[in-house]
């Protein structure tokens, strides 16, 4: 039943108010039509009835030698009235009771006394007046008076055969109105609705923030309003954090460079060594911090590149460096990319297998019209757990990492801010052959 | 390393830029290169049309960390011919001559 009910806002309304509307509606037209039914029938037979009693109590009345002349005055109007020794209804036909109660009470409030009263309904085929096919009614009445009966055939008029279809149509049309109206405010209220889910979807807390177009009933106005406004406060407040960490990175570089040039002038050539190293990696460390922050503000304009032929140079350059990094044939994937944040993404996704696995294998492919840059290693992998953790910025593995790898724990942070920055992502997984497989994902537009 | 004195080198449907060391195509698709690459493709832009031996190109290209392996120029050139060449089976740009070494068998324009 759940799977058959539609998950939209406007299609649940539109199927459960239909269907409660319709159980409704039909309760209401089944009443009505029943009640009118009785009414039409009640008028039909009211005056037939009166008639056969009129006759009946003439009869009695009458001497003998004059009730022939009453049956003979008797049948005007379409009413014939017979004495017979037999009802012309038969005991056994199909008859109707509420008529028989009727007529039994209308020939005893006429004082009239009875053995027994039949009544039926019947309808024949005939010519209609206006040439057509056409149905006479009339209704059979029949009361016993001691062994004789006086069977009476009375014309009816038609009942309305368009009844139950004009009630029907009546239905209808107040169905589809209500329902009309029904869908008209479900689809106010789902597109404003849908529009405000699709911007919450797109909004990455970085560029300009999407506006959602204020419109339909007030109180989803004020969730919109309300949206756009956290929206801005949101992106307000990820620029301050960026323009903060920029800026420290930035500041500390001056110190830092007297700092060195200071360090040079240490006697002991062991620790002069040992603070140039010290101050090497905080040199590094601050360019990550200053890269990471830039990855979020200012962003590097997109060019079209061979995301292919980068990763291949990328490659090219560690094996420069006497390093195990592999890059498996690959075809040409072009792509519009922000070339600096990007070969920095790449390179330290290398660098990182590098680091725990002493090799790497990088392989660029197409995968449903995204450009797909997965590096491979065969090291020891994560714990699941931290498969998410270790994109966050200053996040560690735990006793894996001495000191002395080096570091700035924000390696795989500024590769998974590159992802976001091209509308892409980055994904660690382990392999299930061992080792740890990064993924980093980007449209392929160009 | 001599710095190159021009913005950039068009030869065949390839310019090299020098500012951001990187080939870009007739589709305006970026093909960055490695240092390595982009040095001797530099070397053979800078001396179009003429032989270059194998010692002409590691001097050239500065190749201090390549001179250890003389065949790298050899795998240098392959893995150019395979961003450059529309069939790199069959150069039409960098040739091999027989005995001497490469030579570039475009014309180049300054840019």
């Amino acid at each position: 039943m759940s799977r058959l009910l539609p998950k939209s806002l406007i299609g649940q309304m539109a199927v459960l108010i239909g269907a409660a509307l319709l159980i409704a509606q039909l309760i209401n037209f089944t009443l009505i039509l029943n009640e009118r039914q009785k009414t039409s029938l009640a008028q039909s037979q009211g005056p037939a009835v009166a008639r056969f009693v009129t006759v009946a109590s003439d009869l009695v009345q009458a001497p003998p030698d004059f009730r022939f002349a009453v049956l003979e005055d008797a049948p005007r109007r379409g009413a014939s009235f017979r004495i017979a020794p037999e009802s012309n209804v038969a005991a056994d036909e199909e008859r109707d009771s509420s008529t028989e109660a009727r007529l039994g009470q209308s020939l005893a409030n006429a004082g009239l006394k009875v053995a027994e009263v039949r009544a039926a309904s019947r309808s024949e085929a005939r010519e209609s007046r206006r040439g057509g096919p056409g149905e006479t009614h009339f209704l059979l009445l029949s009361a016993k008076f001691g062994s004789a009966w006086l069977n009476g055939r009375i014309a009816t008029p038609r009942p309305d055969p368009w009844l139950s279809a004009r009630l029907g149509l009546a239905t209808l049309l107040l169905y589809l109105i209500v329902l009309g109206a029904t869908l008209f405010v479900a689809a106010r209220l789902a597109r404003p609705l849908r529009d405000l889910a699709a911007a919450a979807e797109r909004f990455g807390g970085r560029e300009a923030p999407p506006t959602v177009a204020s419109r339909g009933p007030s109180d989803l106005r004020r969730a919109i309003d309300a949206f756009n406004a956290m929206n801005g406060r949101v992106v307000a407040l990820l620029d301050e954090k960026d323009r903060m960490l920029g800026a420290i990175g930035h500041d500390l570089r001056t110190p830092l460079a007297s700092l060195r040039i200071r360090a040079e002038s240490v006697e002991d050539e062991e620790e002069r060594a040992a603070m140039a190293a010290t101050i090497a990696e905080m040199a590094s460390m601050l360019e990550d911090i200053v890269v990471l922050a830039r990855s979020g503000r200012a962003r590097e304009p997109e060019r079209a590149m061979d995301v292919t032929a980068l990763a291949d140079a990328l490659v090219e350059e560690q094996r420069a460096l006497g390093r195990s990094v592999t890059l498996l044939p690959s075809d040409p994937q072009p792509a519009k990319v922000q070339p600096t944040l990007l070969r920095r993404a790449i390179r330290n996704l290398i660098d990182n297998a590098v680091k725990y696995a002493g090799s790497a294998t990088v392989e660029v492919r197409r995968e449903t019209g995204r450009v797909v840059i997965a590096v491979a290693d065969t090291g020891p992998g994560l714990p699941p757990d931290q498969l998410e953790r270790v994109t966050e910025p200053f996040y560690r593995v735990e006793q894996s990492r001495n000191r002395d790898t080096g570091g700035s724990g924000l390696g795989l942070a500024i590769a998974r801010a590159a992802a976001e920055s091209h509308a892409g992502e980055l994904r660690l997984m382990n392999r299930p052959e061992g080792g740890l497989i990064a993924t980093l994902s980007l449209p392929g537009d160009a | 390393m001599h710095a190159p004195d021009a913005a950039g080198y068009a030869f065949g449907p390839w310019v090299l830029r020098t500012g951001e060391r990187e080939l870009v195509g007739q589709d305006g698709v970026a093909v960055p290169l490695s240092t390595g690459e982009y040095n001797l493709l530099l070397a053979f832009v800078t001396h179009p049309k003429r032989v270059l031996s194998r010692d002409q190109l590691l001097d050239l290209s500065q190749g201090r960390e390549l001179a250890a392996f003389e065949r790298s120029i050899d795998n240098h050139i392959s893995r150019l011919r395979r961003k450059i060449e529309a069939d790199p089976a069959d150069p039409k740009l960098i040739k091999t001559v027989w005995g001497g070494g490469y030579t570039l068998a475009s014309d180049v324009k300054r840019l």
